[in-house]
C-alpha cells in the first residue's frame, strides 16, 4: 500500500506540473518595430533578406564599369526592363520586393531608366489603343512611342539546404544578370549569398 | 457461507461496473464516430459537402493540438473538391505546423502519461509530410504555376533525403546492435524513406523542363524506392527507360488516385478485480457499425483482491476496403491501356504505424495500470473517510465520489486514434506518347470488368515543354 501512495503522490505532482506549464500560454504580445530591425523567427526567406539582397545588389551594380561605359558611348542613362527572376529554391519566395528595391533605388539616384515589365506593359498597351478611339486626340498617348530597353535584368534565386535531425544549414544563392539587348552580351553580374543555421529545439515546455 | 456472500457482492459489483461501461462507452463517441457523417458524404465524391461539414464542426473534430490533422483533412479534401488555392493554403499550413511541433512540449508529455495520447500535439507521420507536398506540387500544377510546383517538388527531395539519412542511421545502429548481439530492436522503426509517387512527379517536372540530369536521378530514386523497400512495394516497378529517355513527342502522364487511407479504431478491455474472481470486458470497434462488445467473462481467480479496475484502449489500423481493381485510360474515346500500381499509400500509413505500435503498447499498459492503482487507493481512502463519518450521507457521499473518481479515470484513458482521413489509399500510373495536340481524356475506374467512375478532361493540351500530367481521385 505504501508503494501505491508513492505512486500517487508522483502522479499527482507529474499532474500539478502538467497543469501548471500547460496552462500557462503567453497571451499574444504585439510590439511595433523599424521595418529596419532584422527578424529571424521561422528561418525562412523574409523581408531582411530581401533588403540585404537589395542593398549588396544595388552596390555592386553601381560599382561596376558597364554604367559608365554605356553612358560615355551612348551619352544618356541607360534603360533597363527587368526580366524573370526565377525561383529555383525550395520555399515559396516572392522576388518582386528585392527588385523593387533595386528599382526604386536605381532610379531615385537618377544613374538607370526602368520600363515596364511584360505583364504591366501589356496593360499599357491596350490602354494607349482605347485611348485613339476614346481619348481626345490632343491628350491621347501616342503610338510607336514606347522608350526601347537597353538592358534586361533577368536571374534566379537558388537555395542548397543541408539538414540533419533539428538542425539546417539553407543557404541562398542570388544571381542577376544584365544582358544588354541588342548584343546578348552580359555586362554584369551579380552575386549574393546569404546562409542560415536553422536549429529546432527538441523540448519546450 | 462466506463465498455466497461475496458471489452476491461481486454480483452486484459487476452490474454496477456494466453500468459504468456502459455509460461511458454512450458518452465518449470515438473519434471515427464523430467523422462519420463526413467520411459517407466523402467516400460517395461530395467533397463540397463534406468540406462544409467539417468547417461547420471543425471545434467538435479537432482541439488545439490537432492543428496538423485539420490542415491535412482540409488540404486533401479542397483538393479533391478542386479549389486549388484553398488546398495550398492548408497544406502549407500543416507543413508549417509539423515544423514547429518538432519541438515536443514537456507539459503535454506529462500530461499524456497521466491521462492520454492525444493530449500531445499531433506532429504528423512521415508519410504525411510528404504526401502534403505531393498534392501541393500538384495544386501549382493545375494552376500552371510550375515553378511553385517545383518548390514543392525540391521541398519532397530534401524530405526524402532526411529520411534517408535517419533511415540509413538507423538501419547501421541496428546492424551494430545485432552484431553485438542486442534483439528485437529493430521493431518499431519505420522502413519508409522514398515515396515513387513523390519522385516520379518530380520526374514529370523535370522532364517537361527538359532537365536530363533531374530526370535520370529522378529515375534512379524510384527505382530505389521499389528496390530497397520491398515490403512497400511488393508489385513490379509500373515504368521502364522509355520514362526517361527524351522522345520528339510529348508524353501524356497519368495518376489516379483510388480508394480512401486507413483508419485507426479503438481497442478496449477493462479487468475489474473481485475478491477470488476477475472479470474482463474487450470491446473492439469497427467502422460500420461502432463499438461491439467482443468479450465478457468472469474467471474464479482465489487470492485476487477486490476492487481494481483496470481499463487499456489501444488503437489498431485497418484499411479501408477499396471497389477500384484498376484504372483504364481512353484518349479521343479510344481505350489507350490501363495504368499500373505506383504507390499502395495505404501500406505505407500502416506501416508507420505499426513501428509505433510497440511503443503505444507499452505506454498504455504502463499508465492504465498506475491510473489502476491510483484510483483503488483513491477509492479506498474514499470508502474509509465515509466509514468514519459514521453517517449513512457520509457512506452514500464517499461511494458517489468513489463512482465518480472511477468513471473519470475511465473517461480519460482514450486511444489515440487521430490520422488523417482523406488521403488515397492507392496510387496508378502511367503513360503514353502523343503527338501534340488537344484531346479529351477519360480515366475509367474500374471494378472487375465494371466501370464504377470515369474522370473526364475534355481539353487536355498536350505539348513539349508542359508536365502534360493529369489526374483523378476516386474514394470508391
Amino acid at each position: 500500500m505504501d508503494k501505491h501512495k508513492r505512486l500517487i503522490v508522483v502522479l499527482f505532482v507529474i499532474a500539478v506540473l502538467a497543469l501548471l506549464f500547460g496552462c500557462a500560454t503567453p497571451s499574444r504580445v504585439v510590439t511595433r518595430t523599424s521595418p529596419d530591425t532584422q527578424t529571424d523567427l521561422s528561418g525562412r526567406w523574409n523581408d531582411t533578406d530581401a533588403r540585404i539582397v537589395a542593398e549588396e545588389m544595388i552596390h555592386d551594380v553601381l560599382s561596376r564599369p558597364w554604367l559608365q561605359r554605356f553612358e560615355r558611348n551612348a551619352l544618356r542613362r541607360p534603360v533597363v526592363i527587368v526580366g524573370d527572376v526565377r525561383n529555383m529554391s525550395s520555399e515559396h519566395i516572392d522576388t518582386s520586393p528585392f527588385i523593387r528595391s533595386m528599382e526604386r533605388e536605381l532610379i531615385n539616384n537618377g544613374t538607370v531608366r526602368f520600363v515596364a515589365g511584360d505583364a504591366v506593359r501589356e496593360k499599357i498597351r491596350q490602354e494607349r489603343l482605347e485611348q485613339q478611339v476614346h481619348a481626345d486626340e490632343a491628350t491621347a498617348a501616342r503610338l510607336g512611342a514606347e522608350t526601347g530597353a537597353d538592358f534586361m535584368l533577368q536571374g534566379s534565386i537558388v537555395s542548397m539546404t543541408d539538414a540533419v535531425d533539428g538542425t539546417r544549414a539553407v543557404t541562398y544563392i542570388i544571381n542577376l544578370d544584365l544582358i544588354d539587348i541588342e548584343t546578348t552580351e552580359i555586362v554584369w553580374i551579380g552575386n549574393t549569398e546569404i546562409k542560415k543555421i536553422i536549429e529546432l529545439q527538441r523540448y519546450s515546455w | 457461507m462466506n463465498r455466497k456472500l461475496s458471489a452476491v457482492k461481486a454480483l452486484k459489483l459487476v452490474l454496477l461496473v456494466l453500468v459504468v461501461i456502459t455509460v461511458s462507452a454512450c458518452i465518449t463517441p470515438t473519434r471515427n464516430e464523430l467523422f462519420s457523417d463526413i467520411d459517407r458524404g466523402a467516400y460517395r465524391g461530395d467533397f463540397e459537402i463534406a468540406l462544409k461539414q467539417l468547417e461547420i464542426e471543425r471545434e467538435e473534430l479537432y482541439t488545439d493540438r490537432d492543428g496538423v490533422l485539420y490542415h491535412l483533412d482540409m488540404g486533401m479534401l479542397t483538393h479533391a473538391a478542386g479549389e486549388y488555392q484553398r488546398s495550398i493554403r492548408h497544406f502549407s499550413e500543416a507543413e508549417m505546423l509539423i515544423e514547429d511541433y518538432y519541438t515536443r512540449s514537456v507539459s503535454q508529455a506529462a500530461a499524456s502519461l497521466l491521462l492520454n495520447d492525444t493530449q500531445l500535439n499531433y506532429y504528423g507521420e512521415d508519410f504525411e509530410d510528404i504526401y502534403l507536398n505531393v498534392f501541393n506540387a500538384l495544386n501549382f500544377i493545375a494552376l500552371g504555376d510550375n515553378d511553385s510546383a517545383f518548390v514543392e517538388v525540391r521541398r519532397i527531395d530534401q524530405k526524402l533525403r532526411l529520411l534517408d539519412d535517419k533511415y540509413n542511421e538507423l538501419a547501421q545502429g541496428y546492424s551494430r546492435s545485432e552484431h553485438i548481439g542486442g534483439a528485437g530492436i529493430q521493431a518499431g522503426t519505420s522502413q519508409f524513406h522514398n515515396s515513387a509517387l513523390a519522385r516520379y512527379i518530380s520526374l514529370v517536372l523535370h522532364r517537361s523542363r527538359y532537365l536530363d540530369d533531374g530526370v535520370r536521378v529522378d529515375w534512379g530514386y524510384l527505382q530505389q524506392a521499389f528496390a530497397a523497400q520491398g515490403q512497400l512495394y511488393p508489385f513490379p516497378l509500373p515504368l521502364d527507360e522509355k520514362t526517361v529517355i527524351r522522345s520528339n513527342k510529348p508524353r501524356l502522364s497519368v495518376l489516379a488516385f483510388a480508394g480512401r487511407s486507413p483508419l485507426k479504431l479503438a481497442n478496449t478491455l477493462w479487468i475489474n478485480t473481485y475478491e477470488d474472481f476477475v472479470q474482463i470486458v474487450a470491446v473492439s470497434e469497427q467502422e460500420s457499425v461502432g463499438r461491439i462488445l467482443d468479450n465478457y467473462s468472469i474467471l474464479y481467480f482465489p487470492g485476487v483482491e477486490e476492487g481494481y479496475r483496470f481499463k487499456f484502449e489501444l488503437p489498431s489500423m485497418v484499411l479501408r476496403d477499396t471497389e477500384v481493381t484498376g484504372v483504364r485510360v481512353k484518349v479521343d474515346g479510344s481505350v489507350v491501356g490501363e495504368l499500373s500500381l505506383l504507390e499502395d499509400m495505404q501500406r505505407i500509413a500502416r506501416e508507420a504505424f505499426q513501428a509505433k505500435q510497440q511503443l503505444i503498447f507499452l505506454k498504455t499498459v504502463t499508465r492504465a495500470i498506475a491510473k489502476g492503482f491510483a484510483s483503488e487507493a483513491a477509492v479506498g481512502a474514499l470508502d474509509k473517510a465515509g466509514s468514519a463519518s459514521g453517517s449513512d450521507f457520509g457512506a452514500f457521499m464517499a461511494a458517489l465520489i468513489g463512482l465518480i473518481t472511477r468513471s473519470a479515470v475511465d473517461l480519460s484513458e482514450q486511444a489515440d486514434l487521430r490520422v488523417s482521413r482523406f488521403f488515397p489509399a492507392q496510387a496508378y500510373v502511367g503513360e503514353w506518347e502523343l503527338p501534340s495536340g488537344t484531346y479529351s481524356v477519360a480515366l475509367e475506374y474500374l471494378s472487375g470488368n465494371r466501370v464504377i467512375y470515369t474522370e473526364r478532361f475534355s481539353e487536355v493540351h498536350i505539348a513539349p515543354g508542359k508536365p502534360n500530367l493529369v489526374w483523378a481521385f476516386n474514394p470508391r
